[in-house]
């Protein structure tokens, strides 16, 4: 009776199911244990994340996604801590046998200084993405800006937003690769931002530490659970143990 | 396995529930509705609401979505809705509320309203014997736990240590299994190569 008045749950049919999907293709991190846990390296049309204590090796491995990124096209920067050395671009490069000029000239760098400029250069760097042939967008480092500056509702939509272009910039196809710091919830080390940042990206590498120079990155998503590599912190950038 | 073990030591029933899974970063939380998915498949059509994008990925690395799926990373909440009453489906799966409420567009009080109505709907499938899974985010406590506990009818706690996946009942009463050796979403050797 209800349905024959129109009260209730409308009826619905089940939607077709999607199309097939696209391969996934990478960037090579420059360390091939880590392209290994990765599954091949960072991928194009994601996000990507890496988090850990200061020292790391958060900024070195964004760094030299970025040398290693131009093997296939142009990059986008956004440093939102000032971390960004071209000094040791120029070494990761050499070391790598290119040329270190036309390394940092592939390399487009912009300073974020608030949460909306954040947002703001990404949704610029997704205008650019296509014109400019850009594979790779690194943002270091995506939670701080936020945490900084808002509370409460504030922050809930500076993350919203923020999430939201890099969400853009990956749907455009392009390898998005961020940082995040950590903090310390019940003696345990969590990525910081929480709630709004959880599962924010496709893939998520955790590093630490593991000796003098040489560090550990875990993969901590569901896809490489259990995956991990170790690198060495070298003058050349992150190399293979 | 994870699913079946779930079932079969009493942790959830057959069917007929509305199941919180929580987790911190790097519990693996997800793989308990993966494997729901794999082990539902057969019994008829899965909605898997794909807001993290992660499960999309993971098909994305195995080359093929697998028939009887219907997965979405983009809807808005009222098109989750909309999905979930389609009805017919064998599981929903919500991945996840973080994601949920911090990525409609919507003002402050709309997202926890949203979020609120798509849950409702979920546990509305439970009353009619259907299954539905939303994966959340724990800190201290679970993400929204204050307004959005009421829900669920079965909660679990997903952590994932040294003698492997951890899975602890949190409500109704308790209980826990541990399943060692758990695997990824992809076997080695399946992702391609770089290119």
């Amino acid at each position: 009776m209800e349905r024959l008045l129109g009260v209730g749950h409308p009826a619905h049919s089940r939607p077709e199911p999607p199309p097939p999907l696209q391969p996934a293709s990478y960037i090579s991190t420059g360390v091939r244990g880590l392209d290994a846990a990765l599954g091949g390296g960072v991928p194009r049309g994601a996000i990507t994340e890496f988090y850990g204590e200061y020292g790391a090796g958060k900024t070195q491995l964004v760094m030299q996604l970025s040398v290693m990124a131009q093997r296939d096209g142009r990059v986008i920067y956004v440093d939102t801590e000032g971390t960004f050395r071209p000094e040791r671009v120029v070494e990761m490069a050499a070391y790598r046998g290119m040329e270190p000029r036309r390394v940092l000239e592939g390399i487009e760098y912009a300073r974020a200084y608030t949460s909306m400029h954040l947002a703001a250069l990404l949704e610029t760097a997704a205008e650019k993405a296509l014109d400019e042939g850009v594979v790779l967008v690194a943002v270091d480092e995506v939670s701080s800006l936020p945490r900084r500056e808002e509370s409460g509702r504030g922050r809930v939509e500076a993350f919203h937003v923020i999430v939201g272009a890099l969400k853009r910039l990956a749907s455009l196809g392009l390898a998005v690769a961020a940082t995040r710091q950590v903090v310390t919830v019940g003696g345990e080390l969590r990525p910081a931002g929480g709630a709004a940042l959880d599962s924010y990206a496709v893939r998520s590498v955790f590093l630490e530490k593991h000796g003098e120079g040489v560090r550990r990155a875990v993969v901590v998503d569901e896809l490489g659970y259990g995956r991990h590599a170790e690198f060495l912190l070298s003058e050349g950038g992150a190399v293979d143990l | 396995m994870i699913y079946r073990r779930l079932v079969e030591e009493g942790l959830i029933p057959p069917r007929g529930y509305s199941l919180e899974v929580v987790g911190t970063a790097g519990s693996a939380r997800r793989l308990v509705a993966w494997e729901a998915v794999d082990a539902l498949l057969g019994e008829g059509p899965v909605l898997y609401v794909d807001l993290s994008g992660r499960y999309t990925h993971m098909l994305r690395l195995k080359g093929r979505v697998p028939e009887g799926l219907y997965l979405y990373t983009t809807p808005s909440p009222g098109d989750i809705v909309s999905l979930m009453e389609g009805g017919g489906y064998s599981l929903v799966v919500l991945d996840s509320l973080p994601r949920l409420f911090f990525d409609m567009e919507a003002p402050y009080r709309g997202r926890w309203g949203a979020t609120a109505l798509v849950l409702y709907t979920g546990l509305a499938l439970a009353a009619r014997d259907g299954r539905f899974i939303a994966l959340n985010y724990l800190s201290r406590r679970p993400f929204g736990d204050s307004l959005f506990t009421h829900y669920f009818t079965h909660r679990v706690r997903v952590s994932a240590g040294g003698d492997g996946l951890r899975v602890e009942k949190l409500y109704p009463g308790s209980g826990e299994i541990v399943l060692g050796d758990v695997k990824g979403g992809w076997e080695e050797g399946d992702a391609p190569r770089p290119v």
